[in-house]
């Protein structure tokens, strides 16, 4: 499977298909993102399930896509995806955070097992270079967990959850879709200085309203959390309340805009029409 | 909204105690009979089980 990707990757780079690539490099035995100029450096080239190529990067606090355009601006960039960050690249590109014109996807899917492992619902990019589209996993047990708790055993879960947080905003920071410049899990007015396990559950509350048509379930969030708070469960159930109430999934389509996004453009008040 | 209430459901805070609606300035009727039913709601739930913690 590795080498067939890195031949690929290769071709793509050979032929001027694409400038640079950017994936996962293999060194010393630690994965780390690469950002591959020359054909030969393909020969470390790896893809793994448990770790995302995708990092809004702080404190400059602008996407990786960003910092490879302004490196080699005008570039075409190969990125290898997995499913999970593919949607990441969509919602991106979606919300004008990355130029779509400037990336080729070449798409991997991860097998059924990568899929149980990472409780990953669709585990595959829209057109895997390489790899077979396989079933994800559709019921989660935590989910099904909670929702068989009655309102106050919830409350209760939670608190005992949400108290264990210490604040490091691993969460937010793992988040592909976690953009925002300035962020209100920052601001005084919801989480205080100093303060821990912040305010529960509006401190959580706020992440998981942001990301209601955002989240692509690849649960960063939850790996990232050093105190294995299981924030996935919400996001997951969020997901199909938004595809159940607006048919919406996000990181599908980038032409696709989400339903909790409102434009003016249909107020009857349009510029000049008062005249 | 319809988000915003399912998301308080997971957590475990009772949806009905968040509520939207649209009342027109010219409808004084409506906007007493929207209040009057809400604040009843709220009543019949009692004091929010997060109360102890919000009065820091």
């Amino acid at each position: 499977m590795i080498e067939k990707l890195q031949k690929l990757a290769k071709e793509y780079l050979r032929s001027g298909k694409v400038e640079v690539i950017f994936g996962l490099r293999e060194k010393d035995n630690h994965l780390a993102p690469y950002i591959f100029t020359r054909v030969e450096e393909l020969d470390s080239l790896a893809i793994s399930p448990l770790y995302p190529l995708f990092y809004t990067c702080r404190p400059s606090k602008k996407n990786i896509i960003r910092l490879i355009e302004e490196k080699y601006p005008d570039a075409k960039i190969g990125v290898i995806v997995k499913g999970c960050e593919e949607r990441a690249f969509i919602e991106l590109a979606k919300r004008n955070q990355i130029n779509m014109e400037n990336i080729e996807i070449l798409g991997v899917a991860c097998s059924r097992e990568e899929a149980i492992e990472c409780r990953c619902p669709r585990p595959y990019p829209n057109h895997p270079l390489l790899g077979e589209k396989v079933e994800g996993v559709l019921e989660d047990k935590n989910v099904g967990e909670l929702l068989n708790k009655g309102l106050s055993e919830r409350l209760a879960f939670w608190q005992s959850q949400l108290s264990k947080c210490m604040k490091c905003y691993g969460c937010r920071n793992a988040c592909p879709l976690c953009f925002c410049q300035d962020c209100a899990m920052e601001q005084e007015l919801w989480s205080k200085i100093g303060e821990i396990p912040p305010e529960i559950p509006i401190f959580h509350f706020i992440r998981f309203y942001h990301l209601a048509d955002r989240c692509i379930e690849c649960g960063e969030c939850e790996k990232a959390c050093p105190m294995d708070i299981p924030l996935l469960t919400i996001s997951k159930q969020v997901r199909k309340d938004v595809k159940e109430l607006f048919n919406y999934e996000s990181g599908l389509d980038v032409k696709q805009e989400s339903p909790l996004l409102t434009t003016l453009d249909e107020m009857p008040m349009k510029e000049g029409a008062n005249k | 909204v319809a988000i915003l209430k399912k998301i308080l459901s997971y957590l475990g805070i009772d949806p009905r105690r968040v509520r939207l609606e649209w009342v027109s300035a010219a409808e004084g009727q409506k906007y007493a009979e929207v209040v009057t039913d809400f604040v009843a709601e709220i009543k019949r739930l009692g004091p929010n089980p997060l109360k102890g913690r919000l009065e820091v």
